[in-house]
């Protein structure tokens, strides 16, 4: 069975944003056949990573259907536009970091579903410096 | 499922994207995102075949952080596999009941999965055993001691098992730790193997800072 | 500043006016007095049952047992009034609220106020503007690091004192009864030393806690962002001899993981600034210590942030070290709102990351298990 294609970039040679930006994105899904395709979902959201519960916050998601297409059909290549927002802004701290991300979602028939992201940056926060990550020796508590 | 990308779309974040991603966030070490690693020989297959002779009920015992959950998880395509239904619940901290569990629903193909089972109060505990009886539905288990079922596996870390676990997560790392590291944290961590990628979590943030730095 | 209450008061702000030192000292004298009295009373009972049995005399329907009913009740009430006190002392009325509704992990920070739309996951700060200050624009509210130690304290005091109460009777009756038990004598020496160390150990963190050292902080603006500078004044009252007192902005991250039947919490300091430090002073009673100081965010700080299981959390902590008093270390929570500098991006060569301060080794995790 031939695995589908999913083509996500961003629009742009930017890879960090400032807060208010708009971000400009472009998909694609191609070697599938289009009436296998039951939705399409784009979000841009942020997500935490680290030694805590991931969470998890959508700024922009659209959902489509085949209906909602011409001629039924999601495969064709698709803009998106969203202005982003003040906060929160990219984070690598100590334990726990920020990170942006659009994120492409493709449902096909008999449950089968495909995943794929892009990372961006929102604001310059700095990372968190070596000289605060000085880890407690083996026998500290 | 990746599919292909258009440049520039990296599949696991960059350092020049302002993004790192440590091996030992909790996605990569949450149940279920690694399997279960058996170095004594054992497999899960084998453990759903010893759960199967004993009429589908039986408990996996072990310590804080030996990986019972993550067992758990190995097992649960397994047991679906095998055509069992399985109704599963977690037992948070501090929670003392499970919801209600709808008797019709109760099959003897269906199979009850307990994570936590010990923390239950003695009623739920009794009840949920009752129902599973009269169902002949299957129950299994994980505890910290024994709950009274037949043992189907308990789960016992050694620091083998820890650096196969490391193993595992720094398999695509250019960074890489040394054993000393993991034995040394292993020992730090009272061989609590979730303790110890906790720990390293930080040790890899350090290495991997300072390299950057560097 | 009212020290006692008055019954005529212009109140100011939302917080109440009447010295909450006098508040608490008096309610945990009340309710340490019932438990006292409910405990010797019931000792001298159950001492004189054991000299002269006479049970007849608490059927019900003579009246006795009436008295072991209201005895037991003020050790009841009484002790449990204590431990109430004891964990509601340096708290705020927000964060009583809190406890109240038995919200554990409610921050005062946090508390249920909407946001602001245009900076989501970024902490309300209305909870920390709602009392204004006397001499900047706010008085910050405190959030008293957990009184284990008196707690504990309280706990132990009041459990020892009731046993030894009671080992006393025994002992006394068996004197009386010509059965000397000489061992056992000896040895209630010790423990009525370790009883009236537990009693005044919990009666000086009592007094050090319940606000005879009472820490104030104001600041001239709310929120704070980052690469300016806001005024700040401290007032620390007390009676005490101090050896240092430090004022430190302090930015920590919080990450909390359930797993199985575990929830692991961590935090970890990333930033503290020395904002103020002070030594060898005296700090009289009456007099209390004043001092201004500049609180400076830096440039490219991080903004505070809340999410369900991930906080990065900014707050001024002040810290005193005092002769023949525990430390004190009181944090009050700010908010800090991304900046100009951080929301934009810097073209060109890779951002400046300045090294921040070295800090202490990370706080204790903190994991329940079953």
């Amino acid at each position: 069975m031939i695995e589908p294609l999913l083509s996500l970039c961003i629009v742009g040679p930017k890879r960090q944003f400032a807060a208010g930006d708009e971000l400009v994105c472009e998909y694609q899904i191609d070697a599938v056949d289009p009436a296998d395709i039951q939705a399409v979902e784009a979000s841009v959201l942020w997500h935490t990573e680290g030694k805590g519960e991931e969470d998890l916050g959508v700024h922009f998601f659209e959902r489509r259907l085949p209906a909602d297409a011409e001629n039924g059909d999601l495969r064709p290549m698709r803009r998106l536009r969203t202005r982003l927002p003040n906060s929160p802004l990219s984070y690598h701290g100590a334990i726990l970091s920020i990170q942006w991300c659009v994120r492409l979602r493709l449902f096909l028939r008999r449950g089968r579903e495909y995943v794929i992201e892009h990372p961006f940056g929102l604001g310059s926060v700095p990372d968190v410096g070596p000289v605060l990550l000085a880890v407690p020796a083996a026998d500290e508590p | 499922m990746w599919g292909r990308f258009y440049w520039p779309c990296p599949r696991r974040m960059s350092r020049d994207d302002g993004m790192s991603t440590n091996p030992f966030a909790t996605r990569f070490i949450r149940p279920g995102a690694l399997p279960f690693l058996f170095l004594d020989g054992d497999s899960a297959e084998a453990l759903v075949g010893r759960l199967k002779d004993q009429q589908w009920c039986g408990q996996i015992l072990g310590e804080h952080g030996s990986g019972k959950t993550t067992l758990l998880a190995t097992l649960m395509p397994l047991l679906e596999a095998a055509g069992r239904s399985v109704l599963a619940f977690k037992v948070g901290p501090g929670e003392r009941r499970l919801p209600r569990i709808d008797r019709p629903a109760l099959s003897s193909a269906t199979q009850i999965v307990i994570d936590g089972y010990e923390q239950l109060s003695w009623w739920s505990k009794w009840q949920v055993r009752r129902l599973a009886r009269r169902a002949g539905a299957g129950l299994l288990v994980t505890a910290h001691k024994d709950a009274g079922l037949p043992t189907v596996y308990e789960t016992k870390p050694s620091e083998e098992v820890a650096r196969a676990v490391v193993g595992k997560l720094m398999a695509n790392e250019q960074v890489s730790l040394s054993p000393e590291d993991i034995g040394v944290n292993y020992r730090a961590a009272d061989g609590n193997v979730r303790e110890m990628l906790f720990k390293l979590f930080d040790v890899y943030r350090q290495q991997h800072s300072s390299e950057i730095a560097e | 500043m009212a020290r006692l209450f008055r019954l005529v008061e212009k109140k100011r702000g939302e917080r109440r006016t009447g010295a909450n030192w006098v508040g608490h000292l008096g309610e945990a004298v009340f309710c340490g007095s019932l438990f006292l009295l409910g405990t010797l009373l019931l000792s001298v009972i159950v001492g004189s049952q054991l000299i002269e049995p006479n049970p007849g005399q608490y059927v019900i329907g003579v009246g006795g047992w009436l008295l072991i009913l209201v005895t037991c009740s003020s050790i009841v009430l009484g002790g449990g009034g204590l431990i109430w006190t004891v964990l509601r002392i340096g708290t705020s009325a927000e964060r009583r609220s809190a406890m109240a509704s038995q919200a554990a992990d409610t921050d005062i920070v946090h508390a249920a106020v909407p946001r602001p739309r245009n900076y989501p996951t970024v902490p309300s700060f209305e909870g920390l503007i709602n009392s204004p200050g006397i001499e900047l624009a706010y008085r910050l509210p405190a959030t008293q690091t957990p009184g284990w130690r008196l707690l504990a304290t309280t706990v132990f005091a009041m459990l020892w004192s009731f046993a030894v109460f009671l080992l006393t009777a025994k002992v006394i009756r068996g004197h009386v009864e010509g059965r000397h038990e000489w061992l056992l004598t000896v040895m209630l020496a010790g423990f009525w030393f370790v009883c009236y160390w537990s009693v005044r150990e919990f009666l000086q963190l009592l007094v050090m806690n319940s606000g005879v050292g009472r820490t104030t902080l104001e600041i001239s603006d709310l929120p704070l962002a980052p690469g300016r500078e806001y005024q700040a004044s401290l007032v620390q009252h007390g009676n005490m001899k101090m050896r240092l007192l430090q004022v430190w902005l302090i930015c920590e991250e919080e990450a909390t993981f359930t797993q199985g039947t575990d929830i692991r919490t961590e935090t970890r300091e990333v930033d503290r600034r020395t904002c103020f430090e002070r030594r060898d002073f005296e700090i009289e009673l009456g007099k209390p210590f004043s001092a201004e100081c500049r609180i400076a965010v830096p440039a490219h700080a991080m903004h505070s942030f809340q999410s369900p299981h991930n906080v990065v959390r900014w707050k001024i902590v002040v810290r005193g070290e005092a002769e023949r008093w525990p430390t004190l270390e009181r944090g009050f929570p700010v908010v800090v709102y991304p900046g100009e500098s951080t929301m934009q991006i810097e073209l060109g060569s890779r951002v400046a990351r300045q090294a921040l301060m070295p800090v202490a080794p990370p706080a204790a995790v903190a994991g329940a298990g079953a």
